[in-house]
């Protein structure tokens, strides 16, 4: 090595290291059972020594590598808010609602999919059972995450002439759709045919077939329960 | 409900005599599961049967080893177990059950069928949310591992048909069918899918999704009704999928909502 690692460089190096390990191993390793000493020695450290500048305790590591792994597993806020921003600017155009929901909620389950450090962030769900720390952690950033998602469904039910049937709103909106896409995210993993190929709907103009995925067809059924057209709005498009 | 005793399995006084092959393997399948379920760090997948004999109070693997060839063979055992403990829903089957078993004039609306049977979790109190981690870390853990996606796969499928055939009964005591292209175990996925989303995340905290709502069915007149997340979620997904049955002779039987508000 040509020069010492900085303690940042050495410490994005120990979390990306772990967060590998636990992909690697899928939940078999779970946070609770990384050890600071295997992430070293898989990161080519020679010591633990550097480490220990960084973290006190292997529990110190443990709780970094949590908060590392929350910012790889989900999307950051930025891309949601970004969505909101982009719904609540006037001039931009937007399909028709249904094929809104079809193409982004079947785009939405590819992307969780092709996400592999997805399930990780229900593995941290469950670890977090039986570690209160992990699991204040965790409700923190999940809670940021569904106030994010929250926003954005306002927005979307603003720009589409819907309002919220009570007691409904964006967050619980939020919620249902995350729990939703991970329940079918879990089970398509394992075992892909449980979930299946998408779904054959006349949905298209003039009724042709349209694939939907079961996802789409889960957030289609939540809004149509959850919203109804604005009782003042009289666009003939959403009565 | 939950088979498990809340102290654990039952600690068995030091062996007198010699403990059958029978004994032996309960009290391994016991002590395993227990570890599985309170042990972040002891999964299915790895767990290590001298660990588990030590914790049994075994002095040596050497009986387990008659009754298993393999540690392989031990984690498949336990893994049977695990599952069998697990039926989840077992306390909205039977309701919903008893209630389509009923005479059909006295069925409540759907509605309200769905908002009783509907629990905030399929295996109520943190007993439950501990078990049903376990269950979904073998849906992770079969990621990596084919035997086991092999066993879960088909205990899953045989959940899924179980369920199948019960929301078909449902539907047929309301004169409801399902809208093509969905059908009765599309309807079960969907539904099983949000319950282990929704369980997940109440494990950890509750109140992300499992404060009740007070909701007033079809935003009607009258008092509002207790509702989880849950049970609005499968409400919703039962007006999006059914619809009344066409050419029935029982007008009434036709709107699951008739009586709604």
């Amino acid at each position: 090595m040509s020069r010492r690692r900085s303690l940042d460089e050495t410490r994005e190096l120990l979390l990306d290291t772990g967060v590998e390990i636990l992909i690697d191993s899928g939940v078999n390793v779970t946070l609770g059972a990384i050890n600071l000493m295997d992430v070293c020695r898989a990161a080519g450290l020679t010591t633990a020594g550097s480490a220990y500048k960084i973290w006190a305790t292997q529990e110190d590591y443990r709780v970094a590598l949590m908060r590392h792994l929350l910012r790889t597993a989900v999307p950051g806020t930025e891309a949601i808010e970004l969505m909101t921003a982009t719904l609540e600017a006037p001039d931009v155009e937007l399909p028709e609602f249904t094929e809104l929901i079809r193409t982004v909620a079947a785009a939405n389950a590819r992307d969780n999919i092709a996400n592999q450090a997805a399930p990780l962030y229900l593995a941290l769900w469950l670890s977090a059972l039986h570690d209160p720390v992990l699991a204040d952690d965790l409700y923190t950033v999940d809670r940021e995450l569904l106030d994010a998602y929250g926003a954005m469904y306002e927005a979307l039910a603003v720009r589409y002439g819907l309002e919220w049937v009570p007691p409904f709103d964006g967050r619980l909106l939020a919620v249902s759709l995350s729990a939703l896409i991970e329940g079918l995210d879990l089970r398509s993993r394992a075992t892909p045919s449980l979930v299946g190929d998408p779904l054959v709907r006349p949905t298209g103009p003039d009724g042709t077939d349209q694939d939907w995925h079961l996802f789409a067809c889960g957030v289609e059924a939540l809004v149509g329960a959850f919203t109804r057209p604005r009782r003042d709005d009289h666009d003939p498009a959403h009565a | 409900m939950t088979p498990r005793t809340p102290e654990g399995p039952r600690r068995r006084p030091p062996p007198v005599g010699r403990r059958s092959i029978d004994d032996t393997r309960a009290l391994l399948i016991a002590t395993g599961a227990e570890m599985v379920a309170t042990e972040s760090a002891v999964t299915v997948g790895r767990i290590d049967l001298i660990d588990v004999c030590r914790r049994a109070g075994l002095t040596s693997a050497g009986s387990a080893y008659k009754i298993w060839d393999t540690q392989e063979d031990y984690r498949v055992d336990l893994l049977r177990h695990v599952l069998s403990r697990f039926i989840p829903g077992r306390h909205a089957i039977d309701l919903v059950t008893a209630a389509v078993a009923e005479d059909p004039a006295t069925l409540p609306p759907l509605s309200e069928l769905i908002r009783t049977a509907t629990g905030t979790t399929p295996a109520d109190g943190d007993d439950g949310a501990r078990h049903f981690s376990v269950y979904v870390g073998l849906w992770l853990a079969s990621a990596d591992d084919e035997d086991l996606a092999r066993e879960l796969h088909d205990s899953d499928v045989a959940v899924i048909d179980a369920y199948a055939r019960l929301y078909d009964a449902v539907a047929d005591a309301y004169g409801l069918e399902w809208k093509p292209p969905f059908d009765a175990r599309f309807f079960a996925t969907m539904v099983a899918a949000l319950t282990d989303g929704l369980t997940v995340r109440l494990g950890a905290h509750g109140d992300v999704a499992g404060r009740t709502l007070a909701r007033r069915v079809d935003d009607g007149p009258g008092e509002p009704t207790e509702w989880s997340l849950l049970a609005c979620a499968v409400d919703a997904f039962a007006r999006a999928f059914s619809r009344p049955r066409e050419a029935t002779a029982d007008p009434d039987a036709l709107d699951p909502d008739a009586d709604g508000g």
